[in-house]
């Protein structure tokens, strides 16, 4: 148990990398209905308003409440449908798909990241064997760059070069999706409103 | 930039942390890498190749160096590893992981899938091979279907999923297969063997005692590029001297067929035209003047075949039909003059010819016939077993007329359990119904259980299959008529599907397992499927992606559920296999080629054993039919057949026969409303439908976007379309999107889109538009006869159209679809 958290870069970006790579169990669930993702959205207000979203993330969150289907089943196939699959349901968190090479996965961004974690002595902690460039390893990098660097020059400069090209398709692509619940759609542009406020 | 940080404490802090989850990056020594890279061979079905593999990625592929022509396919290999279509991890369709069996049955294909661990998809794998077997035992699985696997003789798909699923229980198999499935099924009446899948007469014979080649219905320039094991393209070559004897007047080259194919336009050479589908009228028209010219070679007719006198009863009109098929009765049907059948028939006579069929022509309803008929005319030219003369069915297929070195090649992991062994479910009670059933008839076997159809002289009664089990197989992308389909996949309970992409069949299923390439396994292959010419290794060029994994570790797991897993791996690793293969060769061949220890061998990447040995087909029962007999029931070539007229079927008899067809153009059934005849023969640029969703290289040859549609320019014109146009074709069976490809190859009245291309539907609906172009959502699902059952795709009536307004996007590939911002 934490007694005690600290909240900064560091958490935030932790929490969107968690939320882009694997699907929210039921005690998270039960978590962001007692009100404990609170902080994180007051954090990042500090930076880029978010209130609009948060007032939507609180009411997807009771749309899924609501819903029967048994163990978030429908918000993991949201999960799915958005970052697993492929075509046009999906929006699939790799910046290879966006900006490398036409369209190719493990792309120019993937060995961008690959050198990066390299030189951080960082690797994946994953079972599977990820592109580096996907979305999470990305927020994870970030976030150490934030809190390596509160002056957040590191990390804009990363922003602009690494996210800033992508994430705007990205979060297109999200919006555009099919998705039965909200979660996933507001949290990426939550995510999206972050990234550019740390744009230099 | 903010840097202000707020604390938390209690109980909310450990609510919080719970939401952020493990880190997905780990503190780690930094891996030495090599800047320049390192290259490394392997084999595919596109050739023997190169790959530069750097910082753990494929940057390079190109054909290895003594790869004599290499096809442009390779440019797609990259694509298709590091495609966004790959599977990433084991899915479950999200409705039928909660109910199982009763899950809504109607949504599969809608996309909605859930993320499952390895270990819950191998349970759910083996809970319903469990319900399955116990509920309705054997006859409710059906795990026959099989297709094209990814190259290498060890983790050959095929041979994992039977085995493993044999060990757990029996279940129904299918017989034959789609590309051949008439012809293997006639002709060993007539000429004792498959002959689709023989080897053929040596190249190097036919260009020195060919006077003329007829390309009948083949197009081996095309279909050469790949082969069933690693292609050595050593066929190729031959073409080109084919090309310049046929300029310098030594051979005469003639292509029957529709459509101006490549090869002939390679090799030069005339073209024959006869109208889709009429090739037994034309035959019979030859057969016809043959015999009234006197031209048949009677000696050769008398001692090496049977039924000759009622065939040609029937061919003079002295038959149950009473219709004398004169070549003026052909050139009504064929679409050609009485004299160009009667030219033809004077020239095949008249030296010595080679006849070279492929595969598309017994693709069609009676698709029997034709490979009858051409085993009759070259019986009655005397010509088979001659050198340069005869019939081949098989001279575009996998380096066939390659000459064969005769060394033994690598076995493969076994397709069944070990000898003794029996599976966990033992039970042979299939309800009453058949144990196998022709392939293609599947569709008809989910929508009719317990319905009875005549197959190859028995009655095949449908099993009331529940579940389905696909592994390195795409029956959504082979099987006709997506809209039948969609329809008897909402009888099956639970689909399982192995894969390394999501194609239809993926999205069609209830569960989904990620298989790994074949360039992230280590492996073993031919090198040369009849030819022999080689071994070559298969080295992992990287690790698996994404959560995928090899077959060979996928079904170890699933047999480890119910305590199998050693005797189906007989306690051996990847490496232990292939090595074992590779020695098993070795010592096979001792004596007779010299084939280096393992360890240089995966080294060097290759071992060849030189040139082959020219050879005659037939050769050997020409010059003793008693003692090198036919496999057919006598024994000879069987012109007419008591065996097949005994079975008493209306859609092939005693004898061929012209049928006419349940639709066909220039004037047959139904061209009135759908005039134009769709052929939907083996792609170019792909392998069926594998390497479709290399994005890179489907753009090299896709039409805004989607499948050509190749049209003559009379019927672009007529229609108002112009080439580059989006068209939308269709039938009363479905309908489609292609881009429009005119070119005067293509006569009027007939249409080409190449099978393989992935299936699309706009919507999870019957009837739904098909994005991309799958011809298969418009061909006719009946079998070629009661005979085979076989596919009979190529007969396919449709109309065309300009596509007006908005396009919807393709829907069959992953990949970025540009969005308006």
């Amino acid at each position: 148990m934490n007694d005690v958290l600290e909240i900064g870069h560091r958490q935030i970006c932790h929490w969107f990398a968690g939320l882009l790579v694997r699907e929210i169990n039921q005690t998270q669930f039960d978590a962001y209905l007692s009100g404990a993702a609170d902080p994180l959205f007051e954090q990042l207000q500090t930076l880029c308003d978010v209130s609009a979203e948060r007032v939507s993330f609180s009411g997807t969150l009771l749309e899924v409440k609501g819903e029967a289907t048994p163990q978030l089943r429908s918000l993991a196939a949201d999960f799915a449908a958005l970052f697993l699959l492929d075509g046009p349901t999906s929006a699939l968190p790799y910046a290879s798909l966006y900006i490398g090479e036409n369209g190719t996965m493990f792309g120019a961004p993937h060995q961008d990241m690959i050198a990066r974690l390299a030189d951080a002595g960082l690797s994946q902690a994953l079972e599977a064997n990820e592109p580096a460039d996907h979305i999470a390893f990305m927020l994870d990098y970030l976030g150490r760059l934030l809190e390596a660097d509160p002056s957040g020059q590191v990390a804009g400069n990363f922003v602009n070069d690494s996210f800033a090209p992508w994430i705007d398709s990205f979060e297109a692509r999200v919006i555009a999706a099919k998705t039965e619940f909200q979660f996933y759609p507001v949290i990426v542009r939550v995510l999206c409103r972050y990234l550019r406020a740390l744009k230099r | 930039m903010t840097t202000r940080r707020s604390v938390l404490k209690g109980l909310a802090a450990s609510a919080t942390a719970s939401l952020l989850g493990p880190s997905v990056l780990t503190r780690a020594a930094q891996a030495a890498t090599s800047s320049e890279g390192t290259w490394h061979i392997t084999g595919s079905h596109w050739g023997a190749v190169k790959a530069l593999v750097k910082g753990g990625k494929v940057v390079e592929v190109k054909p290895l160096e003594d790869d004599p022509r290499p096809t442009d396919m390779v440019k797609g290999i990259k694509g298709l590893i590091y495609n966004p279509s790959r599977i990433k991890y084991p899915m479950a369709r999200a409705d039928w992981l909660d109910k199982r069996e009763n899950a809504d049955r109607t949504t599969r294909g809608d996309n909605r899938f859930v993320r499952v661990t390895w270990d819950e998809a191998l349970d759910l794998f083996h809970e319903e091979l469990e319900r399955v077997q116990t509920t309705y035992g054997p006859s409710g699985l059906f795990a026959g279907a099989t297709g094209w696997r990814q190259t290498g003789q060890f983790h050959s798909c095929i041979n994992h999923m039977n085995r493993a699923v044999s060990m757990h229980g029996n279940y129904v198999k299918k017989a034959g297969d789609y590309s051949t499935g008439a012809g293997q099924t006639i002709l060993p009446y007539v000429l004792g063997s498959t002959e689709v899948y023989s080897q053929g007469t040596s190249w190097p014979v036919i260009l020195e005692n060919s006077k003329n080649v007829v390309f009948w219905a083949s197009d081996p320039v095309k279909n050469l590029q790949v082969g069933w094991t690693c292609e050595t393209h050593e066929s190729l070559p031959y073409f080109d001297e084919l090309r310049d004897k046929i300029a310098a007047g030594e051979i005469n080259a003639i292509s029957v067929d529709p459509v101006r194919t490549k090869t002939q336009k390679h090799i030069g050479g005339d073209q024959l035209y006869i109208n889709p589908m009429t090739d037994v009228a034309f035959m019979l028209g030859i057969a016809h003047t043959l015999y009234s010219e006197d031209l048949h070679d009677k000696e050769f007719i008398d001692v090496y075949a049977l039924g000759f006198d009622q065939f040609i009863a029937y061919v003079m009109g002295k038959g149950e039909d009473s219709i004398e098929k004169t070549p003026e009765w052909a050139a009504e049907i064929c679409g050609i003059s009485a004299d160009q059948i009667r030219d033809f028939a004077r020239m095949i006579a008249s030296e010595r010819t080679q006849l070279v069929f492929g595969w598309s022509v017994q693709r069609q309803q009676h698709g029997e016939q034709p490979y009858w008929m051409g085993a009759i005319i070259a019986t009655m030219t005397g010509q088979v077993g001659l050198p340069g003369g005869g019939i081949s069915y098989s001279h575009h297929y996998s380096g066939v007329g390659v000459p064969q070195t005769g060394a033994n090649m690598p076995g493969a992991f076994p397709l069944n359990l070990d000898l003794g062994k029996v599976p966990e479910h033992d039970s042979s009670n299939f309800n009453g119904a058949s144990s196998v059933i022709p392939v293609a008839r599947w569709v008809d076997m989910l929508l009719n259980p317990g319905g009875k159809i005549q197959h190859n002289g028995h009655e095949v009664t449908f099993p009331d299959v529940r579940m389905c089990v696909f592994t390195g197989c795409n029956p959504w992308h082979h099987h006709q008529d997506r809209n039948k389909m969609r329809k008897a996949f909402q009888s099956l309970e639970t689909v399982i599907t192995v894969d390394y992409s999501w194609n239809a069949t993926c999205r069609h299923s209830d569960l989904v397992l990620p298989a790994c390439t074949q360039f992230e396994r280590n492996d073993i292959d031919t090198y040369g499927a009849y030819s022999n010419t080689g071994v070559i290794a298969m080295r992992k060029l990287v690790d698996p992606l994404y959560h995928s994994k090899t077959d060979f570790e996928i079904f170890t797991a699933l047999c480890d559920r119910f305590g199998r897993a050693k005797e189906y791996s007989r306690g051996m690793t990847e490496m232990q296999w292939v090595e074992q293969m590779y020695e098993d060769t070795r010592a096979s061949n001792t004596g007779n080629f010299e084939m280096p220890a393992f360890a240089d061998f995966w080294e060097e990447g290759l071992v060849r054993f030189g040139r082959g040995t020219d050879w005659v087909r037939h050769a050997d029962f020409r010059e003793d039919p008693e003692l090198n007999a036919l496999g057919t029931p006598s024994g000879f070539i069987e012109i007419s057949s008591r065996t097949i007229e005994k079975f008493g079927y209306d859609d092939c008899g005693a004898h061929p026969k012209w049928m006419e067809k349940i639709e066909r153009s220039h004037g047959g059934p139904k061209s009135d409303k759908f005039p134009i005849w769709l052929q939907s023969c083996h792609p170019d640029q792909r392998l069926h439908s594998q390497m479709c969703e290399s994005d890179d290289y489907r753009e090299s040859y896709a039409v805004a976007g989607r499948e050509p549609a190749w049209i003559s320019p009379q019927d672009a014109a007529e229609r108002g379309i112009e080439d580059g146009d989006i068209v939308r074709v269709f039938n009363d069976r479905g309908q489609l999107l292609a881009g429009a490809k005119v070119s005067d190859d293509y006569a009027p009245g007939v249409v080409r889109i190449y099978e393989g291309a992935w299936y699309g539907p706009v919507d999870a609906s019957i009837g739904a538009l098909d994005t991309y172009g799958d011809p298969n959502t418009l061909t006719l699902d009946v079998g070629s006869s009661k005979l085979a059952q076989a596919t009979s795709a190529n007969t396919c009536l449709v109309q065309i159209e300009k596509f007006e307004g908005d396009a919807p996007a393709v829907t069959s590939f992953g990949g970025p679809v540009e969005v308006t911002l």
